[in-house]
């Protein structure tokens, strides 16, 4: 995914060339303006828009749609169509009882929660009513015991509405692990009952999207329990430091303090208020402006800070909270041991043909041991690779999965360059 | 940087009653500065380019494409005419907001608090 849009203006520049020479200089009689401008125009478009797809790679082919209601492969479509992949939701339901009506071999189909219907399709639906309770005795059988029953006879059912045309009924249990937390109801209006197997085998199938749909969940709140972390995270030496060094300004140089104090309270305001997980970079480039100006104040002239910024960079989206961690690992561990001090330097590009942003933080500090480094970009990191490290590597992968790039490369002495690609957001 | 020019918000005992300004505002450190200036010149080298690029087609063309001098386009005027009588003249105006607009964009996010745009809102309720 490197920078490819120089190869591009080289190969567009090449293309009217070569337009120029056959149109004009090879033709006899050479081709008319318009002829000429339109192959270039059609020949420039074609690389503009395939160059990038080229660079990106192939991408994967999706699977056809799939269509509600045909036979043959409808419990196939139902599993990849994956309705209650969301959760259990009224929309959610509504849109599985339609999908799975014409599959099921009944006449009305419903989805509960423990509480209350949240689809039904089909007659009964005038008393049935989606957001009332269930109202049939074989529901709070279902949810009682987490096992599926079947219904012959309109008493069994026990549907308190004396007009209800549903007269049997195949009610299985929709769990995640062993807890129920719903119900799929297939009713019939005759006494003969759906196939239980295929009732049962969609439950299980919608069982499974509930759990996945749960995993996610949990994969969620994992994230912003690390984005939580990280935050909690921010070193206690980094305060301690800081304070130090503004007590001793307080009496040399007062105005220079209060500076450092409006700096700090920024910094921690900014760490503080992030919910979100993706910010524009601009957002980070001030905190890891007003990070550095507060160690660039302990260390002085120790610590030198080169930023290099793309325009268009300033409004992309990174992950929050994620550059200032790669910028205090270059100070912390590159150059606060490096008795002549050195350079952080922090470069920010966008490749708007790739649609990547890239961030580099590099510093020419102590660098690493090659052992030190093969542990960091080993398969489970190191817990003295520092948190922030992993943590970051961990957000990413939630974020944008096998989307991302996070490289470090670095010589013992020469410092340390650490390398992120994320999608261009 | 304050380019606001909001009424400065602090006041000093020390001065005898007069407004300072607020000391806060001074925010950017060398090191800022300096970047925003690279990444302002990046903007106006690029543009430049543009610019270079658009000016020197117009000989080009006069020079490669017969088409260019002699055709007509509406009013009996050539493409060359029209791009030199209003063609140039438009795409300067264009290119100049285009420039200006960037570079101010730039100017502040990189330069200044955006944080302190909007104070108070992080007060613990009483």
């Amino acid at each position: 995914m490197r920078n490819g849009s120089l190869p591009l203006a080289f190969a567009v520049a090449l293309a009217w060339g070569v337009v120029y020479l056959f149109t004009q200089v090879f033709a006899d009689p050479p081709l008319g303006v318009a002829v000429t401008v339109l192959i270039g125009v059609a020949i420039t478009l074609v690389l503009t828009v395939g160059y990038p797809s080229a660079l990106r790679g192939p991408r994967t082919i999706r699977p056809a749609r799939p269509t509600a209601g045909r036979h043959g492969n409808t419990i196939a479509a139902v599993g990849r169509s994956m309705p209650l992949r969301s959760g259990l939701t009224t929309e959610a339901a509504r849109r599985a009882v339609e999908l799975l009506h014409p599959v099921l071999g009944g006449d009305s189909v419903a989805i509960t929660d423990r509480e209350k219907v949240l689809a039904f399709l089909g007659p009964g639906s005038d008393h049935h009513r989606v957001g009332s309770e269930p109202q049939t005795e074989a529901s709070a059988r279902v949810l009682a015991r987490g096992r599926t029953i079947v219904v012959r006879d309109r008493r069994r059912l026990g549907c308190p509405n004396a007009d209800c045309p549903l007269q049997s009924a195949v009610v299985a249990p929709l769990a995640i692990g062993d807890r129920v937390v719903g119900t799929l109801k297939v009713y019939r209006l005759d006494d003969i009952p759906p196939p239980r197997g295929v009732v049962e085998g969609l439950a299980g199938i919608l069982s499974l999207h509930l759990e996945l749909a749960e995993l996610d969940h949990e994969r969620k709140l994992a994230v912003h329990a690390r984005l939580d972390a990280l935050r909690a995270q921010i070193n206690p030496h980094f305060l301690f430091n800081t304070l130090n060094t503004i007590a001793s300004k307080a009496r040399t140089d007062p105005e220079e303090a209060r500076q450092l104090l409006l700096r700090l309270s920024d910094f921690f305001r900014y760490a503080v208020r992030q919910d979100r997980h993706l910010v524009e970079f601009g957002q980070e480039y001030f905190f890891v402006r007003t990070y550095l100006s507060l160690e660039q104040a302990r260390y002085g002239e120790r610590l030198q800070i080169r930023y290099d910024v793309d325009p268009q960079v300033l409004t992309a989206h990174v992950p929050v909270l994620t550059i200032q961690p790669l910028v205090e690992n270059a100070v912390k561990h590159g150059l606060a041991d490096k008795l002549d001090g050195g350079t952080v330097t922090l470069k920010a590009r966008v490749d708007p043909l790739t649609r990547t942003t890239a961030i580099r933080v590099s510093d020419d500090g102590v660098g690493m041991r090659p052992e030190v480094l093969e542990q960091l970009t080993g398969e489970h990191g190191t817990p003295n690779g520092g948190i922030g490290l992993r943590n970051i590597s961990e957000r990413l992968e939630a974020l944008y999965g096998e989307r991302y790039r996070l490289d470090i490369q670095s010589h013992y002495g020469d410092g340390t360059i650490v390398d992120l690609r994320i999608p261009l957001g | 940087m304050d380019s606001s020019g909001a009424r400065p918000v602090w006041f000093d005992p020390d001065e005898r009653g007069q407004w300072v300004p607020d000391a806060g505002d001074e925010y950017d450190a060398p090191a800022d500065v300096d970047a925003t200036f690279r990444t302002v010149r990046r903007v106006a080298v690029g543009h430049f380019l543009v610019f270079l690029g658009v000016v020197v087609a117009v000989p080009i063309l006069t020079l490669t494409v017969a088409w260019w001098s002699d055709g007509r386009l509406i009013g009996g005027m050539t493409p060359s005419f029209v791009m030199a009588a209003a063609g140039l003249y438009v795409f300067f105006f264009v290119l100049a907001v285009a420039a200006a607009t960037l570079s101010n964009a730039v100017e502040d996010r990189m330069l200044g608090d955006p944080e302190r745009d909007t104070p108070g809102q992080d007060e613990e309720p009483p």
